[in-house]
C-alpha cells in the first residue's frame, strides 16, 4: 500500500508541475525549458528554511514562492520580450544558470552534497509524517494548483494567452501588451512550480542538484506533450502515464541481467508508440 | 508506413512483456538490489549486478531495481522492495543521493541495507542503524590520504575536485587532514577536458597531486599532466581500479580496501562480500531484521555500520597494478 501512495505522491507533484508549465506552453505557446529551475526554486527554499531557520513548512512554501515569483519577474521580464525558438534557447540557459548556482552556492545549498533531513510538515499539531496525510496533503495543494489553472484558461486573462499563441501581432494590433501577459503567466506558472518543489523536498526529505537539471525541464514538457497541450486533464493525463509507466515495467520480469535495460526499451517504445497514434498527445488541443 | 512502424513496435513490447512475464519466480529466500543500471552510471552498476550474479547461492533469489542515481527513483525502489517483494535485506543503493534519500526511511522499516560503496559515515545513525557498509567511509580514505602524502614528506598538493558529493565529501575530509598547502583545481563539468583548469596551474611548483574522482581520468588528465609538464606523483582512491580506469591512470599511488582477493575488480569483489553477509545473516536469522541487525553489529565487520577494514596504498604503472 505504501508503494501506491507513494506513486500517488509523486504523480500528484508532477501533475501539478503538468499543469503549471501547460499554462505557459499549451495555452501561451511559449516553449519554456525551465521549469525544473522553479521547481529546484522552490524545493531549496524549502529545504534551507526547514533545516537551517526552523520554519514551518506552510511558511517555507510562502517563501518559495515569494522567491521564485521575484526571480521569475526579473528573468521573465527579459524573456518576455523573446519568442518561439529564441524563447526555448533563453528558458533553456536559465534553467542551466540556476542549476549551476544549486551546485556551487555551497554555503546556502551545500552544493553537490545536497541537504538532507528535510523534516515532514506539520499543521495545527497534526503531523504529516505518515505517507497516507502526505498523500492528502498532495492532493489538496494538487487541486488547488488545478483549480487556480482551470480558473485562468476559463477566464479573459486565458482568453489573452490562447490569443497570444494564435498570433501575437494581431493582438498587439488591438492594444494589448503582449509582452506583460506572457510575464504574468510566467510569473504565475514559476510560483505554482515552487509549491510542487516544496511539496517534494519535504517528501523525499533530502534534495540535490541532480534533480533540478535540464532532463527534468525536459521530462515535464515530455509530460505536456503526451498528455496534451492546451489541456489540463491532459497534463494530468500526462503526468500519470508517465510515473506510472516506469513503475509498471518494474513488475515485468525480464531476465535479470538485462531487465533494467529492456525496461527502457519496452517505456522507449510506448513513447514512439503514442506519439505516433497522437501526435498531439492524449487530449490535446494545440500543437507546437 | 506509418501503420506499419505502428505494428512493429507493438510487436515488439508484446514480445518483451511475454518474454519477461514468463519468468521463474518462485524462490524461498530473496535479497534486492538497488544500483544505477542505467543513466551515466550504468557502469558502475552493472559492476555491483554481475558482484550480486557471481555469488547468489542456488535457491535464492534477487530483484533488481534501477534507480538511476536518482534519490526519487530510488525511493520508488526502495518501497516496492519493501512493501512488494517483502525482502529483508537490500544491497546498495550504489549512489550516494539515493542512500541519503533512503536511510531516513529505513528507520520504520523491517529492512536492513548492506552498502558496497564507499559512503558517507553518517548514513548509519540516519538509518536507525539499519544501513551497513562493506566499504570504509569516504572521509576515513581521505583522511589514509593525506596521511600517506605528509608521511612522504610532501607540503604543497593540488588538490582535484569535481562537483559531485563523492568528490566533495573526499576533498573536505583531505583538507581537514592534510597539514601542508592545498591548491585547489575545480571542475564544473564532468564533460570538461581536464586541460580547461589544469593550465591555470602550469607555471606553480607542487609535492603531489590528489585526484578526488576518477572523471579526471576519463578526460584525458594523465595526457593533460605530462603535456603541462606538471610531472608530480598522483594520489587517488580506490575506484582507479574500475577496469574500465585502469588503463587510463598512467602511475598513480591509491588507497585501497584491505582483504579483497581479486585485483581489477574492487566494485564487485566488495559486492559479493555484500551478499555473502547477506546469505549468513539470512541463514542464521531468516526474514527477522531485528535478528539481522543484531548479527551484522556483532559480527565483528562493522563499527557503527562502518567496515573495521583497514586501507593500503596501491600503485598502479604503466597502466598495470603492481606490488606496493
Amino acid at each position: 500500500m505504501e508503494y501506491l501512495i507513494h506513486i500517488a505522491i509523486i504523480f500528484a507533484i508532477y501533475g501539478g508541475l503538468a499543469v503549471s508549465l501547460n499554462l505557459i506552453v499549451g495555452y501561451t505557446g511559449l516553449l519554456s525549458v525551465t521549469h525544473a529551475a522553479f521547481y529546484g526554486i522552490g524545493a531549496y527554499a524549502t529545504a534551507i528554511m526547514l533545516t537551517a531557520y526552523d520554519f514551518g513548512f506552510f511558511a517555507s512554501i510562502i517563501g518559495g514562492v515569494l522567491i521564485s515569483s521575484i526571480i521569475a519577474l526579473l528573468i521573465g521580464f527579459v524573456m518576455s520580450r523573446f519568442k518561439e525558438d529564441y524563447y526555448a534557447l533563453v528558458s533553456f540557459g536559465f534553467n542551466i544558470i540556476v542549476y549551476s548556482i544549486f551546485l556551487n552556492w555551497q554555503e546556502v545549498t551545500r552544493g553537490p552534497l545536497g541537504i538532507p533531513g528535510i523534516n515532514r510538515p506539520s499543521l495545527f499539531g497534526f503531523d504529516f509524517s505518515e505517507s497516507w496525510s502526505f498523500l492528502l496533503l498532495s492532493l489538496v495543494f494538487g487541486l488547488i494548483l488545478y483549480g487556480i489553472s482551470a480558473f485562468i484558461v476559463n477566464s479573459s486573462f486565458g482568453r489573452v494567452l490562447k490569443a497570444i499563441r494564435e498570433d501575437e501581432k494581431a493582438l498587439s494590433v488591438f492594444g494589448y501588451n503582449v509582452n506583460v501577459f506572457k510575464l504574468a503567466i510566467f510569473v504565475i506558472s514559476a510560483a505554482m512550480a515552487a509549491v510542487c518543489g516544496s511539496l517534494f523536498a519535504s517528501y523525499i526529505t533530502f534534495i540535490d542538484p541532480s534533480t533540478f537539471g535540464l532532463n527534468e525541464s525536459i521530462f515535464i514538457l515530455a509530460i505536456i506533450i503526451l498528455g496534451g497541450l492546451a489541456n489540463l486533464r491532459g497534463s494530468v493525463l500526462g503526468a500519470l502515464a508517465l510515473i506510472l509507466l516506469p513503475e509498471i515495467l518494474r513488475f515485468v520480469g525480464f531476465p535479470t541481467d538485462i531487465a533494467a535495460q529492456m525496461r527502457q526499451v519496452v517505456y522507449g517504445l510506448l513513447l514512439i508508440l503514442l506519439m505516433l497514434y497522437r501526435p498531439q498527445g492524449l487530449l490535446g488541443e494545440y500543437k507546437l | 508506413m506509418k501503420k506499419i512502424i505502428g505494428i512493429l513496435v507493438f510487436v515488439l513490447i508484446v514480445l518483451f512483456l511475454v518474454l519477461g512475464f514468463n519468468q521463474e519466480k518462485l524462490n524461498n529466500q530473496k535479497i534486492g538490489v538497488i544500483a544505477p543500471l542505467s543513466g551515466f552510471l550504468a557502469d558502475y552498476g552493472e559492476e555491483i549486478k554481475k558482484g550480486v550474479l557471481d555469488v547468489l547461492p542456488e535457491g535464492v533469489s534477487v530483484v533488481i531495481e534501477d534507480d538511476q542515481c536518482e534519490p526519487a527513483k530510488a525511493v520508488s525502489a526502495f518501497k516496492k522492495l519493501s512493501e512488494i517483494d517483502k525482502v529483508s535485506i537490500i544491497i546498495g543503493p550504489g549512489c550516494g543521493s539515493p542512500q541519503e534519500a533512503i536511510a531516513p526511511l529505513m528507520k520504520d522499516k523491517d529492512i536492513v541495507s548492506i552498502l558496497s560503496s564507499a559512503a558517507s559515515s553518517n548514513l548509519y545513525e540516519t538509518s536507525g542503524g539499519k544501513m551497513f557498509n562493506v566499504q570504509y567511509s569516504l572521509e576515513d580514505e581521505s583522511k589514509f590520504i593525506a596521511e600517506k602524502i605528509s608521511e612522504s614528506g610532501y607540503k604543497k598538493v593540488l588538490l582535484i575536485q569535481y562537483q559531485n558529493a563523492f568528490s566533495k565529501t573526499h576533498s573536505e575530509s583531505f583538507k581537514r587532514n592534510f597539514n601542508g598547502e592545498i591548491v585547489e583545481a575545480n571542475y564544473f563539468s564532468e564533460t570538461e577536458d581536464a586541460l580547461s583548469v589544469l593550465t591555470k596551474f602550469k607555471n606553480q611548483v607542487f609535492d603531489a597531486i590528489f585526484v578526488t574522482d576518477v572523471t579526471f581520468f576519463f578526460n584525458q588528465g594523465v595526457e593533460r599532466l605530462k603535456q603541462l609538464g606538471m610531472n608530480y606523483p598522483v594520489y587517488s582512491q580506490y575506484a582507479v581500479e574500475l577496469p574500465t580506469v585502469i588503463p587510463l591512470v598512467g602511475d598513480v599511488y591509491y588507497s585501497f580496501p584491505d582483504n579483497l582477493s581479486r585485483e581489477g575488480e574492487v566494485v564487485r569483489e566488495l559486492t559479493r562480500q555484500s551478499v555473502d553477509l547477506a546469505m549468513k545473516a539470512l541463514d542464521k536469522c531468516g526474514e527477522n531484521t531485528v535478528c539481522i541487525k543484531d548479527y551484522l553489529d556483532n559480527s565483528g565487520e562493522f563499527l557503527s555500520g562502518v567496515s573495521t577494514r583497514g586501507f593500503v596504498l596501491k600503485r598502479i604503472e604503466n597502466g598495470k597494478i603492481v606490488s606496493f
